[in-house]
């Protein structure tokens, strides 16, 4: 590599090494082979980067590389991915009556409540998702990446993407109001109905 | 647009994905429709949730030292057909490759006699081994200097002064020197020690049958990753260097230090 490629290497590729990481966790969930994997992303990167289209996101180039070498790993180990199916997770979305239904009704409003009332449970519901929702889920909100990057990160279509994410948080809403419910907390509606008993 | 259509393009309004238009008329929408309103609340909260509590892992202090390891040992490598241009201990060897082509040459005419031409280089364990089992035998080196003292002259000059090379030859120390064999080829071996580290500099009278028809250098190491070889091989000269207790990466750290 061209010592000028080799500086821009640096210039855009050592900047998301912690993004890379997070990324790389998200996949595994374990932080030695998370740091295993962005060794091998960057090492990768490097050997590879006069293939990179300069001017384009690098991050997302970087966690494609990133999630390549996991599912590689997981051939190599003969251990394959969780692919549950999410249907049975999704609130009904096949039918907008009940979907309509289930927002209204059922919806956690209030910011305070949802923000103090939640701590690990995130992210014990965010294990029970299945990988790849979960994976699309977190470049999303945490990694900030829009629907096409993520796409072009996980190299599927922007419309499998979308289906993912829009999933994953039914999913987690759902599982997310039902801890509230064992926890006592009602929705909008109860108290509504509660304080009129009153 | 309908509470249906506004559901359905819930996420895509959470994440920025709608096109002014359609943002326009979700938020005119969710201004006006109690249900709705809340229903995006609820997702927003999901979200909100996500990015406040979920554990995304923290890579430990020495992560970004690793990986910059990595790359600057990859970076010393190159691309394999270059990674020897890269190398002071490379190019040192390639002068001395110069040189004594210049002695063949010089034989050549004084002799008449007309060596072979061949490229060569070797297989990397067969190297090692060949190296490694070489015959050794007292101080009698005959070629291609006269004598050690020959050989250390020009080494030190070349390395120290000519090629400027950032080996300092007051660093390289010449410990001793022995005849060799290298298959059916003869040669010196010159034992030296670069900053404390053994190195030894191989020049064979001869391209041996193992190494003919090769390419002109290589760069190996044994498995034990403790042998660092680069050999040269080009008309009937054949020399190679040899860091006998490195590993690759303390070789290139030294290297790279430099």
């Amino acid at each position: 590599m061209a010592s000028k490629d080799e500086t821009a290497f640096d210039r855009e590729a050592m900047p998301h090494l912690d993004a890379v990481y997070h990324f790389a966790y998200s996949l595994s969930r374990e932080s030695g082979r998370a740091e295993d994997l962005v060794q091998d992303t960057y090492l990768q990167a490097y050997r590879k980067f006069t293939t990179f289209e300069q001017g384009t996101n690098c991050k997302a180039w970087l966690f494609r590389i990133c999630k390549n070498l996991f599912i590689d790993g997981f051939r190599a180990n003969r251990r394959r991915p969780r692919l549950q199916s999410i249907g049975a997770v999704e609130p009904a979305q096949s039918d907008p009556d009940r979907a309509i239904a289930h927002f209204h009704q059922r919806g956690i409003e209030s910011e305070e409540i949802f923000l103090d009332l939640f701590g690990d449970e995130v992210n014990h519901f965010l294990t029970e998702l299945p990988d790849e929702f979960r994976v699309a889920l977190i470049l999303c909100d945490l990694e900030g990446l829009c629907y096409q990057e993520i796409a072009d990160a996980l190299e599927v279509p922007i419309g499998t993407v979308r289906s993912r994410i829009s999933r994953a948080r039914s999913f987690l809403r759902e599982r997310l109001e039902e801890y509230a419910s064992e926890l006592g907390y009602r929705t909008t509606e109860a108290s509504e109905i509660e304080m009129d008993d009153e | 647009m309908s509470c249906e259509k506004v559901l359905a393009l819930l996420n895509d309004w959470l994440d920025d994905e709608l096109d002014a238009s359609q943002r326009g008329q979700v938020r005119g929408h969710l201004d006006n429709c109690v249900s709705c309103a809340q229903s995006e609340r609820s997702l927003r909260n999901v979200k909100l949730l996500v990015q406040a509590k979920a554990d995304r892992g923290e890579p430990s202090d020495g992560l970004r030292n690793r990986v910059v390891d990595r790359l600057t040992h990859e970076r010393a490598q190159g691309p394999t057909s270059l990674r020897w241009t890269r190398s002071p201990w490379l190019r040192a060897a390639a002068v001395l490759l110069v040189l004594a082509s210049g002695f063949v040459i010089y034989s050549v005419v004084i002799s008449g006699k007309l060596p072979s031409i061949a490229h060569a280089t070797v297989a990397e364990e067969s190297l090692a081994r060949h190296i490694g089992t070489g015959v050794e035998g007292p101080v009698e080196p005959r070629w291609p200097f006269e004598t050690i003292e020959d050989a250390q002259r020009v080494l030190e000059r070349e390395l120290g002064t000519a090629t400027k090379l950032p080996i300092r030859s007051e660093q390289l120390k010449f410990k001793g020197a022995s005849p060799t064999t290298y298959g059916s080829a003869r040669g010196v071996r010159l034992f030296c020690e670069y900053k404390g580290r053994p190195f030894s500099i191989f020049a064979l009278e001869s391209i041996p049958d193992e190494v003919r028809q090769r390419s002109q250098c290589c760069f190996c190491r044994r498995k034990d990753d403790r042998y660092l070889v680069a050999c040269w091989a080009a008309r009937d000269l054949y020399f190679s260097m040899v860091g006998t207790d490195l590993t690759e990466g303390e070789f290139m750290a030294q290297l790279m230090a430099r």
